[in-house]
């Protein structure tokens, strides 16, 4: 496979793939009220200023909800957990917490995880790799 | 400026209908509606149809050509779960304004069976599963899990959502789903998206409702006072921001402000209210919404479940008609079914069902989708 052929591809707007494979997700803060929001964006959702700068977000967070996913679309492999993560220092993203199904279904709320940028095993049709951020488990030390 | 009427209402039972097209669903609950005002289309003077999956399909206008083509004007609506609200308070804002006389509602939709597909970005990339979910059940699973997790509700709690609007459709013969669910059999029924079971889960319908609307003074000259609703109040808004909308849709402040506005603009309290029939999508959202329209304090939708006061004979009963768990949820038809709902029972038509002496009553619809927004209808209407 060539070089190009390899080269990965961001799965989601607000994932930045990094040449150094330095991956990372993109947020967008106002300063005009500070609000941290996900992706490039426009403008502030929050209050509407136009005064927004493009920054680089935090690779760990904390579960804020989630769910044990039984039931998705026709061909989805299941069950997985789906998780909403409050980015450390600002910014909420989706995606798939990795890791077992917990035996207590509210147990991992307020839970640390890291946030990596990887491959998602998905391809193009010319087959370069889709990558996208997933959540680890953080093992919290007694 | 004199409150809108509601001087002809009604929907057709939610049901599979595989063999009519939506236009006949459509124009079947419009000719029910303008019979039950004694009209005809050719009185209308506009129609606002909403059909959440189908409006780019000109549904208005294929309504019209089963029923009468007449040069009125159209306006067709999708607005998520909240488009037969906002078909319906169009034709509202259409009669306050001066600007018809009569507005014809019609809320339509024709569903397919499973998760309703969503809209995804245009790449070749499968986003479910990968970036966690976006389906419905899953939206309001972890809204309800947010709950449990700050404020102790159980499974059980939310559970009893289902338990309780199942047993109020027995007396509902629309509604699709007829039968007494037991706690047990709630909580037993498969696990689609903790804590929602499938029982807690509204269904995928076909069906249509339809309402028309006119001022007062056009239904005093005609006649039509008899068995008239006020809208005392018709508001909607789509998403205000909060810091959880990147991950998964905030339908709880949006809510929030919409029921606070049409509280104002009615000039009443939720205390003033005698029934309700709010967005039970799924059965968390029933509990969330309690607290959203100010049924109970903040985390207190547990304990207001429990007391059995939002049941049918109780102080507040929400979703006699069985709600959307048990007629089903045909996402353009349920907004006005809604207001069918109250309407029956502020005319005093209610049937076995009757909430006795009701005068004032609310209907809520929120629906939303993850990365794009939510949209709110929230309508305050009295007894005339």
């Amino acid at each position: 496979m060539s070089e190009a052929l390899s080269q990965p591809i961001a799965a989601v707007p607000y994932v930045v793939i990094e040449a150094d494979g330095d991956h990372h997700l993109v947020g967008s803060r106002c300063e005009h009220c500070g609000a941290t929001l996900l992706g490039m964006r426009v403008a502030c959702a929050a209050c509407g200023a136009n005064d927004i700068t493009h920054i680089r977000l935090a690779d760990t967070g904390r579960i804020r909800t989630y769910s044990i996913i039984n039931r998705s679309y026709p061909g989805v492999p299941v069950p997985f957990i789906a998780a909403v993560v409050n980015i450390d220092g600002g910014g909420v993203v989706r995606g798939t917490l990795h890791g077992a199904i917990p035996a207590d279904p509210i147990a991992e709320v307020g839970r640390p995880v890291r946030i990596c940028i990887d491959d998602t095993g998905q391809r193009d049709p010319s087959g370069r790799p889709f990558y996208s951020h997933i959540f680890r488990p953080v093992e919290v030390s007694a | 400026m004199s409150k809108a009427l509601i001087v002809g209402i009604d929907m057709i039972p939610f049901r599979r209908y595989p063999d009519r097209t939506i236009e006949e669903l459509g124009a079947q609950a419009a000719l029910l509606a303008l019979a039950d005002a004694g009209l005809t289309v050719r009185d209308v003077q506009a129609l606002y149809c909403g059909s959440a999956l189908q409006a780019i399909a000109f549904v208005g206008q294929r309504i019209l050509r089963q029923i009468g083509e007449r040069g009125i004007p159209v306006l067709n609506v999708a607005n998520g779960c909240a488009t037969g609200a906002s078909a319906f308070r169009e034709a509202v804002l259409a009669v306050e304004s001066g600007r018809h006389d009569i507005a014809l509602a019609v809320g339509v939709e024709k569903m397919n069976r499973g998760l309703i597909p969503m809209p995804g970005r245009p790449t070749d990339f499968l986003e479910e599963g990968a970036i966690g979910t976006i389906t419905t059940p899953s939206m309001f699973s972890q809204a309800g899990l947010e709950h449990s997790a700050r404020h102790g509700t159980t499974l059980e709690q939310f559970a009893k959502v289902a338990v309780k609007n199942h047993h109020h459709a027995i007396l509902n013969d629309k509604a699709f789903v007829r039968r007494e669910t037991p706690l047990e059999e709630v909580i037993a029924s498969e696990m689609i998206a903790y804590p929602n079971t499938k029982l807690m889960c509204s269904i995928n319908i076909d069906g249509a409702a339809a309402a028309i609307v006119t001022n007062e003074a056009f239904a005093r000259k005609h006649g039509l006072m008899g068995r008239a609703v006020r809208v005392r109040t018709a508001e909607s808004l789509s998403s205000v921001y909060t810091d959880i909308e990147d991950g998964l849709t905030d339908f709880n402040e949006v809510t929030r402000a919409t029921a606070k506005l049409a509280y104002e603009n009615a000039g009443v309290e939720v205390a003033d209210i005698d029934l309700i029939e709010l967005h039970d999508c799924f059965a968390t959202a029933e509990l969330l919404h309690y607290e959203n329209l100010g049924l109970c304090d903040i985390g207190a939708a547990g304990a207001l479940i429990d007391s059995g006061e939002t049941a049918f004979g109780g102080r507040l009963p929400v979703n006699v008609s069985g709600g959307l768990l048990s007629k089903g949820h045909p996402l353009g038809a349920t907004g006005i079914a809604n207001i069918y709902e109250i309407s029956l029972h502020l005319r005093g038509e209610a049937g076995a069902r009757q909430v006795e002496g009701a005068r004032l009553g609310l209907t809520h619809v929120v629906g939303g989708m993850i990365d794009y927004g939510s949209a709110c209808a929230v309508h305050i209407l009295e007894r005339v």
